[in-house]
Order: C-alpha cells, then structure tokens, then sequence
C-alpha cells in the first residue's frame, strides 16, 4: 500500500482520492485541527503541522510508516507542508520557494529583480507608522500574508488607507497569530485595471505540464473578495499566450520545480500584470473539477503526481492541453451581516437551477461568519455552467450572479 | 456589554453563564469557549467599536485579550475613564 498525505477540504475530497487510487497510492487526509473542513466519509488523520517540522515528520514516520508524498492544497500550512516534506526527504521544490509565494513582500522583490509584469511597488511596511499622504491615489493596500483576497482594497485618498491599514494589522495580529506572522504588516501597489484571470498550473521537473485559465471579469473593488471564476470557451490563443508567458516567468523566477501554483494577473492596455501567486491549487483544489470537467482531462492525477518523487521521477505522460469546452464556472457567494450564523439553505429556485450543479457550504450553523473581506472566509460556493445568453453582457452576467447571492438564506 | 462583546461569536447559553457569574468566567481562556482567530479579530473590531479604545497593534500582545475577564477588564477601564 503506497501511502499518500493530503491537505485539502471537503470539496475536493472524492476527486482527490478517485485520482489518488487511479495512480495506485492511498491517501490518508490530513487537516490541521478537528475544526477544519473534514470530509468524514474518507479516512482522516489529524496533524498539528504548525508545530516543530522535524517532530512532525518523526510523528507520520511513526504513525504512518514510508509515505510517498504530501500534497498541500491549503495556503496556511504550505510553507510547514514543505519543511516536514524535507524531512522526510520527499521535498519537491526548494523551501525558499514556498517563502517567496506566501509572502507578498518576497513575492514583490522577487518579480521585479526577475523583470517579471508587475503592478509597481509602492511599499512594504510592518508598522503602521508611515505618512498616509505620501501616496498618490488611488492605490491598492493588502497583507503581506494574505489569502483569499482578504483585506484587498483600493483606496482612494489618505484617510481610507489609514482605515485600511488598521483592518489589515488587526487581521494580521488576530487570524495570522497561528502561522507566527503577526508583523508580517502590508503592501501597497500600483492599481491595475483590466479583465482579471487565474491560472492554475501543474509544474513536473520545471516544466508547466497542465494549466487551467479561468476568466474573472473585471473587478472594480474597492474589495476584491474571489468571486466568479469560469473557463472562457471564446478566449483567444493570443490572449492564453499573452497570460501563459507571463505566469511562467512568475513562477520560474520564485524557484518553482513542481506541485501546482495558482496566479492570479490582470491585463491592462494589452500587457499583463501578474497580481500574485501561490504554491498550491486554487480554492483548496476546487477548481480543477471545473478543469476537467470543462475538458475531459485528469488535471487531479496530474496534480497529485507533481507531488510525488517517484512520479516525478519517472513523469513521461504529454502536457495537458487547455481547450475548455464549456463557460463552467465557480462562484463564491456573497453575503451581508456577521456572527453565529442560525439558518442556512438554499432555496428551491437555486436547487431546481439547471445551470446549478453544486452548491458547496462552508459553513454550517452553528459556526461563525466574519465580516465579508477582512478576513479569511468563505460562506458558499457555487459551482455550474454559465447560461450561454448571459456571456456577451457584463451586466447580465452580474444580475446572474446576484440571483445566486439572494438564493443562499443566511439568518445569524 | 457582555451580550455586545459576545454576542454571535459565542453560544448563547455560554453568554447566559458568564452573564450570572462573571467571576467564575474570569479566567477561562476565550479558545475554551468557542472564540477561534477569525472570531478573535471580530471580537477586537468590537472592543474598539464599543469602548473607542484603540489598540496598538505595532505592539499588540494576543494574551492581552485571552481571557473573557480581560476582555471585560479592557471595555470596562475605557468606559470608567470617559466618565472620570
């Protein structure tokens, strides 16, 4: 029995372990607290991976014997994943890699010593002390450890920027305390404009061997929570050029060998601007059952395998070519209010939906939900096929978009 | 003010307990009753909303709010010296 770890959550749980066991390993499922995400219809096992790496891996040797790999999906525990893989010598990429991805300052510096696309850099502050007036605005403030777009914000004169940044260090001294980056402080950056898109990309020895574009419209702000996702049939092999190259000199420049990266860019007057990376897949895994559904091709074996030494030793199998052949996409829902969250449902105009193929809750009742934005948090995810007669009109898209919004009841 | 501060971050019948005895909630760590860090960083929006106290976060120390007592101690001091 070749045994596997995987971090992930509930919603990619069954694709991840039909991919694993199509390959001849066996995943154990690994979260870091009982609180998480867990898909208890699969074995799971529970590892505290922010403590002592080294004493991490003595505990899985112990617990588990010889493991073949470890795959992380889960943007907290990617650079701890990396330190315990070392440790047992199943390290797939360089460890100053996961640094440079999960820290924007890092990531920064890195992209324009490397010549990278980049919105300009304004700044990097780990204090709050600085002169909110010496900026021109409108300006983009965010965490240097962030995720899911949290605390992400365009903001348009001094007094917004000082708000800002007190939400941001208040984020960073309460939810980052686990992770030890209290004073990780924030970014401010050049605004970029444009349609917005995500690539996911599955890198072997180097190599890009699998990519998912997703198109995400063009977001205005002033928050930037992850909203619509959705594989673009109509977009052009200029456009998928334009973004891929731009993506691969990112990635190349943080050290990345293998394991899957999920950049998100913008393309503004015809040039793309890479927003950030990071050294997993995107929405925990989530979107790679649009990749194949969209396609028909094994992107969750692909993923798995770049993860695995022996995999990527012996990888012979071709690139995975990126021609969706449907809008599908996924949608994390909105919401109004905050706190322990009562009812939650989804009404039957959204069940009956034929569009509608998932609906994924995040949350339960019972739990709490936070103030949508400032923090680490998602409430539902939708996930279906865009309606062909909504494609050519933004606004329509958006009505279609709100209509999914108002269909998920939460009372707190 | 208990019910302001806990309200939604908390179980309802937690908050009734510590309401009928605060001193034996004193102590008890906010991990203990269900406050995770997405719930901590409400509950400090919240002691700054409801007491205008403002937090130094170039020097915030996480213990400072650990306890439901502390919590109770930092909202109460700020109300008492407004009135002074």
């Amino acid at each position: 029995m070749k045994k596997i770890l995987i971090l992930s959550d509930s919603t990619s749980t069954s694709f991840l372990d039909k991919a694993a066991r199509k390959l001849g390993y066996t995943p154990i499922f690994v979260y870091a607290d009982s609180k998480a995400d867990i898909d208890s219809k699969y074995p799971f096992e529970i590892i505290d991976f922010f403590k002592d790496s080294q004493i991490i891996a003595e505990e899985i040797t112990q617990r588990f014997g010889k493991i073949y790999g470890i795959i992380s999906c889960v943007e907290q525990l990617t650079y701890h994943v990396g330190q315990v893989a070392l440790h047992l010598h199943l390290d797939v990429n360089p460890v100053e890699s996961y640094l440079t991805l999960r820290d924007k300052r890092a990531m920064k510096n890195c992209w324009i010593e490397n010549d990278v696309s980049t919105s300009k850099l304004l700044g990097i502050y780990s204090t709050v002390d600085i002169d909110f007036n010496s900026f021109k605005f409108p300006v983009i403030v965010k965490p240097t450890f962030g995720a899911a777009s949290a605390g992400v914000k365009i903001v348009k004169n001094a007094e917004e920027l000082e708000n800002q940044v007190r939400s941001i260090t208040r984020f960073n001294v309460t939810t980052l305390a686990k992770e030890n980056a209290t004073k990780s402080g924030f970014v401010i950056e050049q605004y970029v404009t444009g349609n917005e898109y995500s690539v996911d990309t599955v890198w072997i020895n180097g190599e890009p061997v699998a990519n998912g574009i997703m198109s995400k419209g063009n977001p205005k702000g002033p928050s930037f929570p992850d909203r619509l996702y959705y594989t673009e049939v109509a977009m052009s092999e200029e456009t998928k050029n334009t973004i891929l190259n731009e993506v691969y000199k990112g990635v190349h420049a943080a050290g990345v060998k293998n394991g899957a990266t999920h950049t998100e860019l913008r393309i503004m007057d015809g040039r793309p601007y890479l927003i950030e990376a990071a050294l997993r897949a995107g929405a925990g895994g989530a979107l790679y059952q649009i990749f194949e559904k969209s396609t028909g091709l094994p992107y969750y074996e692909y993923l798995i395998m770049s993860y695995i030494p022996e995999c990527i030793n012996n990888f012979e199998k071709d690139t995975l070519k990126f021609r969706p052949k449907k809008n599908l996409f996924w949608y994390n829902v909105g919401y109004k209010g905050n706190g322990r969250i009562k009812t939650l449902s989804a009404s039957p105009l959204l069940l009956e939906n034929k569009n509608i193929e998932i609906i994924y809750f995040r949350k339960k009742v019972g739990d709490f939900l936070p103030r949508e934005g400032d923090t680490l948090a998602y409430l539902a995810w939708v996930v279906g096929e865009l309606p062909k007669d909504i494609m050519s009109n933004e606004n329509d898209i958006e009505k279609y978009l709100e209509m999914i919004d108002c269909n998920i009841i939460t009372a707190f | 003010m208990i019910d302001e501060i806990f309200s939604g971050l908390v179980d309802p019948s937690i908050i009734e307990k510590i309401k009928l005895d605060i001193t034996k909630y004193e102590n008890i760590e906010l991990s203990n009753i269900g406050v995770d860090s997405l719930s901590l960083m409400e509950l400090v929006l919240r002691i700054e909303e409801l007491s205008e106290y403002k937090f130094d976060f170039d020097n915030f120390d996480i213990k400072s709010v650990s306890t439901v007592g502390k919590v109770l101690k930092l909202v109460d001091h700020t109300k008492r010296s407004e009135k002074d």
